[in-house]
């Protein structure tokens, strides 16, 4: 079920009119059947996986703590078990036709595999967060639950089951612990945040998708097309992710639940590691505290961090997809924060110095360097790949830059709102507790919400897609 | 506007005692606000939601400012193809799509000297089966023309699917060639629409009450001019309109892309048996109008585009079942089914982008037509 349909609206209503008339434990019953009819709206075998995912988990994490001798044991299944679905369902395909390719190289010519696996929605956003739980258990870092509703409801929490955020126990799984109240100051909040969800999605990221489709259907794409194609992915894909985001932290308020954060402003990074801090942090804190730190993190010298960061990276792409683009995409960020670790080592008045002009020159670069990261994530042909890193600006005819010119302008005008509010983010997002009350505050929110709103009626691109990270 | 606040207020109100009545659940928090707080932060939300709602569709409810030729650019020039196909009086005449011109031509010329017989083409790239019903209804039918075969190209189950309204990018040509009233054509686009029924319904009405297909148009055209003149180097906006155009030909596509390749509606296969499928779409009119021009309906399914190892695009089961229907459901109709799907003779080679054949393949696609087609022309 997708956020921006007319199924969702209903499927929504229905719940949240119900949900608030009943007791804690009857709520989560509710969210419980919720959660598995929207994951299983489309393929009802789907809530088998989620099933086995929350059962294994919570055994297996019980069993952490009754009988902590074997703990490692324990661990090694719940890892086991959830990496062998993501792994049967998402990477099969992809390991079995990498394979086939090495032995047709060695002259061995072997029978594709006939059955084919349908990815189900969102696997990877589910698993690693059921994962995350318990290797949070395994630390000590939050107790095993004794309650299997509370635990299957965290799981299988439908706003953020299908593209996150990624949730960790300590943050979502005790706010299914505790009491929740029905506020209405937070229910205006929360409809606002959808509303803005709604337009990043059909008036931004629809509309990005159509002249990005374009840019990259072309064999002869020139300069000035290939890289306006890469900026309107980038406008799509921010739009779009967060968009989902929002919608997803919306729903959740209007049920009593505060999801966290996934993005901060990633446009306005000023370094590769900086733009990592603002985009997709659940997933970010997710590869920091499970892949980077245990490896061994920051620490040791410049080749051991250098080898840290590029495995994390690796992984964090292939996280992303079964596919090679994904995983030079992860090298590509793993190299790319290397090389700004050095960069601060020799040029430290570059990477670290004061002053707008530097500011602005850092935020130039790491644009460049996040444009070139969307080019590989989008374009899946190798080849096309390299044509396209290769084109040369001066072979391009007037034409083509007026196309290109005009690609670049439009995703200009379209991204208006995202600046906008990046602009408002210190001054009046960040103080929205004291804003809200007042008048002022409100009268800002009935303006903003009139303008988004007549934006989506006005604007919505007339294609709608899926969300991008659905596939993931 | 007021009653709907009226009873807004009330059913909050009765929400917020039932609220009270079950304490949120007895081991919920009390609300942080008083009674007081609450109805004051209650009716703050339903001026919100009033203003956030009402005041856009108040200003979208009044008629935008038209844009000069806004829709003339995609409109179909009715009267002129009636003009033409009186003019021609061909004995066959193919309906379709890019399907079909990156097949056959774009020009019926070729396929005249090859066959010796007069063909005419009417199609319109991205057009499903409401275009080519309103095309056989209101130009072939409407000319008075006798054609002996009417011919249909299309993919998978998109004859009788309700493809309509997902990626809808020939409405304004659609809408050109509405006549004064298209009841059958209304019916279909009503029923085309997926979901429960109860939704069925809400989504017409909102469909209908929430969009403002002017207003969209004249945004996204005024936003496209503003990008023109920052973006486009001081060229006219006529001129750029016309290389972006050309630039995103066919003839410029990728060959190695699936951006043309839509999936089965398997949904569509797995809803009701065949014959209410059929019922249910335009069929059964197309038969009714082609055999009331005196013309035979031939039902040609183009093979989609293989893989490098002749894969075939996934494809449900349901699908060979219901080919074996369109075909034994047209033959006792007294119309023709031809599938091209399994053919081994037609390989990734032949095709450009998408399902589309290459243009220097047509010549040879064309030949290889009229040999497995030939006997089914009266």
């Amino acid at each position: 079920m997708i956020f921006q349909s007319l199924d969702y609206l209903v499927f929504f209503a229905a719940v949240f009119a119900i949900y608030w008339q009943l007791p804690r434990r009857g709520q989560h019953v509710l969210l419980l059947l919720a959660g598995y009819f929207f994951y299983g709206y489309v393929h009802a075998w789907y809530c088998i996986l989620l099933g086995v995912t929350t059962l294994v988990d919570f055994a297996f994490t019980r069993l952490m703590e009754d009988r902590p001798e074997r703990k490692r044991l324990w661990l090694t299944c719940v890892l086991v078990s959830n990496f062998s679905i993501l792994a049967a369902f998402k990477y099969f395909g992809f390991f079995t036709e990498n394979l086939l390719a090495v032995l047709h190289g060695l002259g061995w010519e072997l029978p594709r595999p006939e059955f084919e696996m349908l990815l189900p929605a969102g696997v990877s956003f589910y698993t690693f967060q059921s994962c995350s739980y318990a290797l949070d258990v395994y630390r000590g870092q939050t107790w095993a639950r004794r309650n299997l509703l509370d635990y299957a409801v965290y799981v299988s929490f439908f706003p953020q089951l299908v593209a996150g955020p990624i949730e960790r126990a300590g943050h979502l799984l005790v706010q299914f612990e505790t009491p929740r109240r029905f506020n209405l100051g937070v229910i205006r909040d929360a409809l606002f945040l959808i509303l803005w969800g709604l337009v990043k999605k059909r008036v931004i990221a629809d509309t990005a998708a159509v002249y990005c489709n374009k840019a990259f259907s072309l064999s002869d794409s020139t300069f000035p097309i290939v890289w306006a194609g890469a900026l309107c992915f980038c406008v799509q894909i921010y739009a779009d992710f967060s968009a989902y985001t929002d919608i997803a932290r919306g729903s959740a308020r209007l049920l009593g639940f505060d999801l966290c954060q996934n993005f901060n402003h990633p446009w306005l990074a000023q370094s590769p590691a900086d733009f990592w801090r603002r985009w997709h942090m659940s997933l970010s804190a997710w590869f920091r505290d499970y892949v980077y730190i245990p490896l061994g993190g920051s620490r040791g010298g410049g080749l051991r961090v250098a080898r840290n960061l590029m495995l994390t990276f690796l992984l964090s792409g292939l996280w992303h997809g079964a596919s090679w683009n994904f995983v030079i995409w992860g090298g590509w960020w793993g190299a790319l924060l290397v090389l700004w670790r050095l960069l601060d080592h020799w040029l430290p008045g570059f990477t670290r110095g004061a002053g707008a002009g530097r500011a602005a020159l850092r935020w130039a670069v790491t644009m460049v360097l996040v444009n070139m990261g969307w080019l590989m994530f989008r374009e899946q042909n190798f080849s096309e790949l390299v044509r396209q890193f290769t084109t040369s600006p001066f072979d391009a005819p007037i034409d083509d830059w007026r196309i290109g010119g005009f690609f670049v302008a439009l995703m200009g005008l379209y991204s208006l709102p995202l600046w906008v509010h990046a602009a408002l983010q210190k001054p009046l997002i960040d103080q929205w507790d004291s804003w809200r009350e007042t008048r002022a505050g409100f009268t800002i929110q009935l303006v903003a919400g009139a303008a988004l709103s007549f934006l989506f009626f006005s604007l919505s691109s007339r294609a709608t897609s899926a969300f991008i990270y659905f596939q993931f | 506007m007021l009653y709907l606040g009226i009873r807004c207020w009330k059913f909050a109100s009765l929400f917020l005692s039932l609220n009270s009545n079950t304490e949120l659940g007895a081991d919920a928090e009390k609300s942080p606000l008083g009674k007081r707080e609450q109805g004051k932060e209650l009716l703050r939300l339903l001026v919100w939601v009033a203003v956030c709602l009402g005041v856009p569709l108040l200003v979208l409810s009044g008629k935008p400012k038209p844009v000069p030729d806004l829709r003339a650019e995609d409109a179909p020039d009715v009267a002129g193809m009636i003009r033409e196909l009186r003019a021609a009086q061909p004995d066959s005449i193919g309906i379709g799509n890019s399907m079909m011109f990156t097949r056959l031509g774009r020009k019926p010329e070729a396929m005249s000297d090859l066959t010796g017989r007069r063909f005419h083409f009417l199609y319109k790239g991205g057009a499903d089966a409401t275009v080519w019903f309103l095309m056989l209804k209101n130009i072939v039918q409407a000319s008075g023309v006798r054609p002996k075969a009417v011919l249909l190209f299309v993919r998978d189950n998109e004859l009788t699917a309700p493809y309509f309204g997902k990626d809808d990018a020939a409405s304004t040509y659609r809408d050109g060639l509405r006549g004064s009233t298209e009841p059958e054509l209304d019916r279909f686009i009503q029923a085309a629409r997926k979901g429960p029924e109860v939704t069925q319904k809400m989504d017409r009405w909102l469909v209908t009450a929430f969009s403002f297909p002017e207003w969209q148009e004249i945004m996204s055209r005024r936003m496209m001019d503003v990008a023109m003149d920052l973006g486009g180097l001081g060229a006219p906006k006529k001129a750029q309109r016309f290389a972006l155009s050309a630039r995103f030909g066919l003839e410029h596509l990728r060959g190695d892309l699936a951006a043309d390749l839509p999936v089965v509606d398997e949904l569509s296969l797995m809803t009701g048996s065949y014959e209410q499928v059929a019922d249910a779409s335009l069929l059964p009119e197309m038969l009714k109008v082609a055999q009331s021009c005196g013309a035979r309906l031939i039902v040609f399914r183009v093979k989609r585009r293989p893989d490098a190892l002749t894969h075939l695009p996934e494809e449900p089961d349901a699908m060979r079942g219901y080919a074996q229907f369109l075909g034994d459901w047209l033959k006792e109709r007294g119309g023709a089914f031809f599938d091209e799907t399994y053919d081994t003779s037609i390989r990734l080679a032949d095709y450009l982008d998408g399902d589309h054949i290459r243009p220097e393949r047509q010549e040879w696609y064309r030949d290889y037509f009229w040999q497995r087609m030939n006997g089914l022309f009266p």
